[in-house]
């Protein structure tokens, strides 16, 4: 048996552990630059659709005093990471999906429902964060079972044949993890609605019209599990990191700033995984939510002589790139940056007719990475990456940082 | 559970790494090394689930617990009767002992019951019991 856990409303969950006066009250939370809500809490689910710029729900917002916060992955990440160790502490078999979901497996574990319900209360009151639970023979199943736990007692388990017929008679065709709304519609078309009708359906139909992901659903519907756990994570394909700007700008000065910050960023992240990149692609982008007439998405894909992953040589072809690609006259909103073919570190292969200098910026980079751990994040950068950005990421609704800095600890009264 | 945390070496004020490894004369401590105390053990037991806050008045004054002190907070140990708590209280986060008389709950500020709050119908969420206050002298 297989059981997948979230946490309810994570992100609105997080403001509210540490500012009660939220509870009852419709929350949202906002993107990187304060851009569209990514995450509502229940109430506010029947007021503002998932993704609503905030601009233009700013009046909505006001007149039912929706509380309103930007998202806060200091304080997601840590209180993530406390949720997931006390699942852990419940089972040696766990795979963390996202920040807010894991998989567990559950062999050989007997009473179920018990066992769901221990754990669920235990994560609750250790962490003040409401989850649910699904558990089920297979992953889909068990995702079938969280989600209709959320309007049950937060758990569900689904042990019998005859309990899985009956549940998924009632579950939508749509609602079917990995049934995307292109075949959503098909299925619809050829009167299939519910989960049931799509595994009555004979597999060769399956096969031919939904390829071997489709196959593999209608086997998880079955129970026969299909997707197995991850307990090693795989290795990374490829990284991004893209990040708006506070506000537009046409000013090329401030878009190298933005380009060598964000690929020191990412250098950065690839020495944390080990990882070179063979291939670095820089992409502008322009506001399409205003001045419709002026938009621009020049990118350029930079091949590298040789994988890479110090800051000093990244940030250089990356400049190189944005010098090529930068128009002038238009507003920007956006950078990307993202590092393809990823390959180990250890697997470089060096040129056999030039010789490599670049060791002493991977020496620097290195020290870098030692300094910041120590000093904290961004105390030692690249001149080219400017200080105190105009362009950096907007915020206005930042709640404290209660779990990561002594200055932001809740006083008591 | 066996509870120990790993306090990472501080690489700028402890430049060696193992000042015990001898290049001549071997140590005859080598056989005799425990680990040395750190008050971040016997303070923090669930480091997962310990929350700390800040005591800004001097209201606890008769559980020594003053202003400037920081209270340790373990989600994992559970409430009941007697328990000094960190609790939300309309608006405000409060340190108090909670009093439970019948299924009422009390927040007072010493051992009697004199100028204690009834939470009856009041907006009250406990946040967990605290475990330890820690006071700087200075």
């Amino acid at each position: 048996m297989v059981g997948l856990i979230d946490c309810n409303n994570f992100y609105a969950s997080c403001e509210r552990l540490f500012q009660p006066k939220y509870k009852g009250v419709p929350v949202v939370v906002l993107s990187n630059n304060d851009g569209c809500v990514i995450a509502r809490s229940n109430e506010a689910k029947e007021i503002i659709p998932m993704g609503a710029p905030y601009f233009q729900y700013r009046e909505i917002i006001e007149q039912h005093g929706v509380a309103v916060f930007s998202s806060h992955y200091e304080l997601y990440g840590d209180i993530s990471a406390r949720v997931m160790n006390n699942i852990a502490r419940f089972t040696p078999e766990m795979e963390v999906y996202s920040i807010d979901e894991c998989f567990i497996g559950l062999k050989g574990i007997g009473k179920l429902e018990a066992y769901s319900e221990r754990l669920r209360n235990e994560v609750i009151q250790n962490t003040g964060i409401p989850i649910s639970i699904g558990v089920a023979p297979s992953r889909v199943l068990a995702k079938v079972a969280n989600k209709l736990s959320k309007k049950a007692k937060g758990f569900m388990v689904l042990d019998s044949p005859e309990k899985i017929e009956q549940i998924l008679s009632e579950y939508p065709v749509e609602d079917i993890w990995g049934v995307g709304r292109q075949h959503a519609l098909r299925l619809q078309k050829i009167g299939v609605k519910t989960a049931k009708q799509f595994r009555e359906l004979p597999i060769e139909w399956v096969q031919k019209n939904m390829s071997i992901v489709g196959v593999r659903l209608w086997r998880e519907l079955w129970g026969q599990s299909c997707l197995p756990l991850k307990m090693i994570a795989d290795p990374k394909k490829n990284l991004t990191t893209s990040r708006g700007f506070g506000r537009t700008t046409d000013s090329y000065e401030e878009l190298v700033e933005a380009t060598a910050s964000y690929t020191a960023r990412l250098a950065q992240k690839l020495r944390r995984e080990k990882l070179c990149c063979k291939i670095i692609s820089v992409r502008l982008l322009t506001n399409r939510f205003i001045d419709e007439s002026r938009q621009v998405y020049p990118s350029i894909t930079i091949p590298l002589p040789i994988p890479l992953n110090n800051s000093v040589e990244m940030v250089r072809h990356a400049l190189w790139g944005l010098g090529k690609i930068f128009l002038k006259g238009y507003k920007y909103q956006k950078v990307e940056i993202m590092a393809l073919c990823l390959i180990p570190e250890a697997e470089v292969q060096f040129s056999l007719f030039n010789e490599y200098e670049g060791n002493r910026f991977n020496k620097i980079s290195s020290l870098m990475d030692r300094l910041n751990r120590h000093y904290g994040a961004g105390s030692l950068r690249l001149g080219s990456e400017g200080h105190n950005p105009k362009w950096n990421l907007r915020r206005d609704f930042l709640s404290p940082n209660f779990t990561t800095n002594w200055n932001d600890i809740i006083k008591l009264g | 559970m066996i509870r120990q945390i790993e306090i990472p070496r501080n690489e700028t004020l402890d430049t060696i790494e193992d000042p015990g490894r001898t290049s001549g004369f071997v140590s005859p401590a080598e056989d005799y090394i425990q680990r040395r105390l750190h008050i971040a053990n016997l303070i923090v037991g669930d480091p997962t689930n310990t929350f700390y806050f800040k005591v800004d008045n001097d209201q606890m004054r008769f559980f020594n617990i003053v202003k400037g002190a920081i209270a340790v907070v373990d989600k994992s140990v559970s409430v009941t009767h007697g328990s000094i708590i960190v609790c939300y209280l309309e608006n405000e986060w409060l340190i108090r002992k909670l009093c439970k008389r019948g299924d009422k709950s009390f927040l007072c500020i010493n051992n009697s019951m004199e100028a204690c709050i009834d939470v009856t119908g009041k907006q009250f969420d406990v946040f967990g019991a605290v475990c330890w206050v820690c006071l700087p002298t200075r």
